[in-house]
């Protein structure tokens, strides 16, 4: 690596172990600067313990992490540069808004009129700049998330690190504080690592998503990338949802594989994430993705089950053959198209290139 | 919760007014009686403050007071030390084996006769071979204070929920910083409800500081009780009546500074 492509969080093999939890299982991470990165599972899976690691409050059992290639992973949590926006938000309640602002850089030694420009400044960014004299308790639960932000921003952190900050807001807030949250990153030019649980947050939020599990990160990228093109089953599983056909492989050739249905039909599928001597698998297909057909036409037979109306789709559970259930979603138009009835006999559709053969 | 009301039961004001009656209408009458230009105790000859300026300049009682004042002090202060880093290191140590019995370790004194901690220091005391006087009364009342201190000061401490230490540090804060600028001040209703209970409990305990204070040194208590036995004087009702002032003031505030704690003690979020 290079200086000009210096990351600006670099995790190599990390791992922590909690008595014989394993808690981080061999991490490896890059987070380039001005990246909105988003560590994204389940909750026990890691991710929350990797991002205190970063910040400094957990101590790595193996493993180093670079901050623009220094080392960190020693220094205690007041010598890193990156600041943490708390789930809980822990604002300092004895302390004015302007005052928890104030704090990172009073620590700093930051000069006094300074610190007072800054804080002002943050404040304004937040939209709180008439409240700095309020006590955190006089403020609403999104207004103390915003404090807590402008707070982790105002010492001018290298990287910003957001410990599911908008998990304890109502819906309403939360969608909004999506799009400020990625406007102040924008406009600070940040790097910041977000941890939630919430998909949806994820995927509209991020540069880069790095799905984990199990200790363990099971795959790094775009939304697209993840949504599109899911490394595993988990990820598949995790990210939306899919539909999960097992199929045996007769063939693999330039990460297209040739897989046998259980009712003996061929299908092509994209094989990309595969190892190349795996005799079975199983393909993911979106709802979306799937058509469904009359009796009579091509594809895998099975009968409706489920039919229901969602407003902009129309959702129908297919049972197929072998017992398996596929979830077929298909978009409402002014077609008679989407209209099957239940125990109705159809064919379900697989366009070519819309499988994708996976393992766990 | 109507049906609980207990005012409404038979001889509930009658049965209260008497409890409270017994409790307070000794003091009552010391505290009154002390502003009586007699010397008696049962009729009242019109008010004075004599009797007042006559303690104050008794020498003995100037003494007994300064010592007490001294101790006092310096054992509310040491044991309020030693009872907030007992607090931190229980409330914000990893957890370990035997917690809960430590934490009963430290509670204990409050259980124990105080005649056996009394035996049992001037024991001690004198197996050491240790002078008895002013320094072995602090050294026994620092430790009886401890826990006095530490209830109030743990109790705020365990009211204070979220990462505020972690925050403070993470925001460059040094451990100490952490603690000077963010829990301290958090815990200071505590810390100052510690400070006034032992303080209290220091300046009115007798039994103690009686066996460990050795010939020669007196505080308060030990002063009345020796005027008390020679001959009772109205200067004892004077004196007392200070003494329960005192007492009533520090432990009205310390009432006050416990009871607003937990209200300001967290920033959780008004939605949820």
């Amino acid at each position: 690596m290079n200086a000009q492509d210096k990351m600006a969080i670099s995790i190599r093999n990390a791992a922590k172990q909690f008595g014989n939890f394993i808690a981080l299982d061999n991490v490896s991470l890059d987070i380039a600067p001005n990246e909105f990165f988003t560590l994204l599972g389940p909750s026990g899976c890691g991710k929350t313990t990797l991002l205190r690691m970063i910040a400094g409050f957990e101590t790595a059992t193996q493993g180093e992490i670079f901050l623009y290639d220094e080392e960190i992973e020693k220094l205690p949590a007041n010598r890193r540069s990156v600041n943490t926006v708390f789930q809980q938000y822990a604002l300092f309640p004895h302390m004015t808004v302007a005052e928890n602002v104030a704090f990172g850089m009073r620590m700093l030694k930051v000069p006094k009129d300074e610190i007072t420009k800054r804080t002002s400044e943050a404040l304004s960014m937040v939209q709180l700049a008439e409240f700095s004299h309020r006590r955190p308790s006089q403020l609403s639960g999104g207004q103390q998330q915003r404090v807590a932000l402008a707070r982790a921003l105002a010492p001018k952190p290298k990287v910003l690190l957001l410990d599911e900050p908008l998990s304890a807001l109502d819906l309403k807030l939360r969608q909004s504080m999506r799009a400020e949250l990625k406007r102040i990153q924008r406009q600070t030019g940040i790097t910041f690592v977000f941890v939630t649980h919430d998909q949806e947050e994820a995927l509209t939020m991020s540069d880069r998503i790095a799905v984990m599990s199990a200790g363990k990160v099971q795959q790094v990228g775009t939304a697209k990338d993840i949504y599109e093109r899911p490394n595993n089953i988990f990820v598949a599983n995790f990210i939306g949802e899919t539909n999960l056909i097992e199929v045996k492989i007769e063939s693999i050739v330039k990460s297209v594989a040739n897989c046998r249905m259980f009712d003996g039909s061929l299908i092509a599928c994209t094989a990309d994430a595969i190892a190349a001597n795996i005799k079975t698998g199983k393909i993911s297909v979106r709802p979306e993705r799937l058509k469904l057909a009359t009796k009579s036409s091509k594809g895998i037979k099975g009968v409706v089950t489920q039919s229901i109306y969602l407003g902009t789709d129309t959702q129908h559970i297919v049972r197929l053959g072998n017992q398996t259930e596929l979830t077929i979603r298909s978009q409402n138009g002014d077609g008679p198209d989407a209209n099957y009835e239940i125990g109705q006999e159809i064919s379900v559709v697989i366009d070519p290139g819309v499988a994708r053969l996976l393992t766990e | 919760m109507k049906s609980l009301d207990i005012k409404k039961y038979p001889g509930f004001r009658a049965i209260t007014l008497f409890c409270l009656f017994i409790l307070y209408g000794p003091m009552l009458v010391i505290a009154v009686y002390s502003f009586n230009s007699l010397r008696s105790i049962t009729s009242w000859g019109g008010f004075t403050f004599a009797w007042y300026l006559k303690a104050f300049n008794n020498p003995t009682i100037q003494v007994a007071a300064l010592n007490s004042l001294f101790i006092a002090v310096v054992a509310a202060l040491l044991s309020t030390m030693i009872a907030v880093s007992a607090a931190l290191a229980l409330a914000r140590g990893k957890t370990f084996k035997g917690q809960s019995a430590l934490f009963a370790l430290i509670n204990l004194p409050l259980m124990i006769p105080e005649i056996v901690t009394a035996v049992s220091s001037l024991v001690f005391f004198i197996a050491i071979g240790f002078n008895l006087g002013l320094l072995t009364i602090l050294i026994a009342h620092v430790v009886f204070c401890i826990p006095f201190a530490y209830l109030p000061i743990s109790a705020r401490l365990q009211g204070i929920k979220g990462h505020f230490e972690e925050a403070a540090q993470d925001l460059y804060a040094t451990r100490w910083q952490a603690f000077r600028f963010i829990l301290a001040p958090m815990l200071m209703p505590g810390i100052i409800s510690g400070l006034m209970l032992s303080f209290i409990v220091s300046l009115d305990d007798f039994i103690i500081t009686n066996m460990v204070a050795g010939p020669g040194t007196t505080t308060l208590p030990i002063a009345i009780y020796g005027m008390v036995r020679v001959g009772f004087t109205p200067e004892i009702n004077a004196i007392s009546t200070v003494l329960l002032l005192t007492s009533l003031v520090f432990v009205t505030v310390s009432y006050f500074l416990s009871r607003n704690a937990p209200k300001n003690a967290k920033t959780k979020p008004l939605q949820h």
